[in-house]
């Protein structure tokens, strides 16, 4: 499903964020990304969904080539990745369910599938009476799964998610934890970056390990 | 027919979500339409009096005394037969003295002294619209003025010559003032809605991450561009109209008989369509601007 070759990337000429990175994900798998703050987790991902081209090598993301990829087709190539965000990224004034909507709409669903859908995901993220709240006036927890629905209602080959649980205390990120599990369960390969040593520990999974940018474990 | 629902279901919800936003954006393109309607309103009418100016060019042919009937008819057969003339009609003598007489009005009493009629027998030649150019008249005057039995021909070509450069002048500066007035009604509507979009830059993002191409982000821009545009359309031609009442109320209607025989009119409804029709293009045109240059920088 995922498959780098190589891959180094940097925001300026001399501070490389990621360097000779290369790692391959088989589909369905759940893999942690872990490292200290600024070990390139995030570049990583930012890579992996295509908002960040590497300087140099080769990333395959479900049979297309990153590195190459022309810029419009990078919504398809989004269209099968799901992104889940520590600061979750969601219309503030808009309602849990039209955020929720949003990728169904995109696609051009028609109204009703859209409707069944998220009714759907909605209930399995436990806020089937919330939708229609302001994401504004969600808590932590509640904007988080929120940000999860959408990113799972287009049922993705890929979900990447991270930090997902930053800003929730223990008890949350273990119900996040069970959604991503859920979402890998049902076939979709997962990809969560944390620095989070108690979700490592409660959910034994292959982890990645980052520092300065370098891949310097893989368990 | 879902698609388009759901673009202006989009379009609506952006319009509210941004409600003071929208409320100014529309009162600034207003302006600029009320601007452009105005503009547009006066050059349309002094276009028409002009034209009116122009449709009243003739050329007088002043005939010899006693010319006979058989005479007359030979030579106005000929005036007819040149090319560029329209019309031709003759004006007896005792005519000539009749509308004197009525443009003198009470002035007139000193013709009663007169022992015979002093004003001449005459041919007012009216000319084709293409022919109402300076050297196209003095030529047609000068083949009159050969022709036996004409005395002399007057069609006041200073005053024709003035009179066209007058008309070029109108034409060529009202279209590059036209012009200029459009540029910058796209400007305005495209920095407006520029300001719309960079107001909604996170729901973009947003949109962009979840797989949105650029065009599904643009077209809900577009038609707030095409409504913004029609509204202020509307906004401006109603501003322009309220312009026109006050205006034409303080406008001696004889000034503008005096003038041309036109009256100062306002739009006709296909042309007020059309304004509208034009104010909408430019919210498109705008909107295709600002959004170009916006996610090419975003």
């Amino acid at each position: 499903m995922v498959q780098l070759f190589h891959v180094s990337a940097g925001y300026g000429k001399d501070t490389p964020a990621l360097s000779e990175i290369s790692f391959s994900l088989d589909k369905g798998e759940f893999a942690f990304l872990t490292g200290p703050s600024g070990a390139g987790k995030t570049t990583l991902l930012r890579i992996l969904y295509a908002a960040l081209r590497p300087a140099s090598g080769q990333v395959l993301v479900g049979g297309r080539n990153l590195a190459r990829i022309r810029q419009s087709e990078i919504p398809y190539l989004r269209r099968m990745i799901g992104v889940v965000f520590q600061d979750f990224h969601l219309l503030s004034r808009q309602t849990v369910f039209e955020n929720v909507a949003l990728p169904l709409e995109i696609r051009g669903f028609p109204k009703r599938e859209v409707h069944r859908r998220v009714a759907s995901i909605l209930k399995l993220v436990g806020l089937g009476h919330r939708s229609q709240a302001r994401a504004e006036q969600l808590s932590g927890g509640e904007q988080q799964r929120t940000a999860i629905a959408r990113a799972i209602v287009g049922e993705p080959a890929l979900v990447l998610a991270d930090e997902p649980t930053g800003n929730l205390d223990d008890a949350l990120a273990g119900e996040i934890m069970e959604l991503l599990d859920r979402i890998n369960f049902k076939g979709a390969t997962v990809v969560v970056a944390t620095h989070n040593r108690w979700l490592l520990q409660q959910y034994p999974r292959r982890t990645l390990t980052l520092e300065h940018g370098r891949l310097v474990g893989d368990t | 027919m879902d698609r388009l629902t759901y673009f202006l279901r989009r379009t609506t919800r952006q319009l509210r979500g941004a409600s003071a936003l929208s409320t100014l954006s529309l009162l600034t393109c207003s302006v600029s339409m009320t601007i452009f309607a105005v503009y547009a309103l006066l050059f349309g009418n002094v276009r028409d009096l002009t034209q009116a100016w122009n449709r009243r060019i003739e050329v007088h042919a002043f005939l010899v005394d006693r010319l006979g009937h058989p005479e007359v008819q030979e030579l106005t057969h000929r005036v007819e037969a040149l090319p560029g003339v329209r019309e031709v009609r003759y004006i007896s003598k005792d005519e000539a003295l009749r509308d004197v007489r009525r443009t003198l009005g009470d002035s007139a009493d000193f013709l009663e002294g007169l022992d015979s009629n002093p004003f001449p027998a005459s041919l007012e030649i009216s000319l084709e619209p293409r022919y109402r150019h300076p050297d196209h008249i003095r030529e047609i005057a000068e083949n009159v003025r050969s022709l036996p039995g004409v005395e002399d021909v007057e069609y006041g070509e200073a005053w024709v010559r003035k009179f066209a450069s007058i008309l070029s002048i109108v034409r060529v500066g009202g279209y590059l003032l036209g012009f200029a007035l459009f540029v910058g009604v796209v400007f305005i509507v495209s920095n407006t809605i520029r300001l719309s979009f960079l107001a909604r830059q996170e729901e973009v993002n947003v949109m962009r991450l979840v797989g949105a191409t650029n065009t599904f982000i643009k077209v809900p821009f577009y038609i707030e561009g095409i409504l913004m545009g029609a509204a202020s359309g509307v906004l401006g031609l109603a501003l322009a109209y309220a312009f026109y009442l006050a205006v034409s109320q303080r406008i001696d209607v004889s000034l503008f008989l005096l003038l041309g025989g036109e009256r100062f009119h306002f739009f006709s409804t296909a042309e007020s369509l059309g304004l509208i029709a034009l104010a909408s293009a430019l919210g498109l045109l705008g909107s295709v601007f600002s959004l170009t240059r916006a996610l090419r920088q975003t």
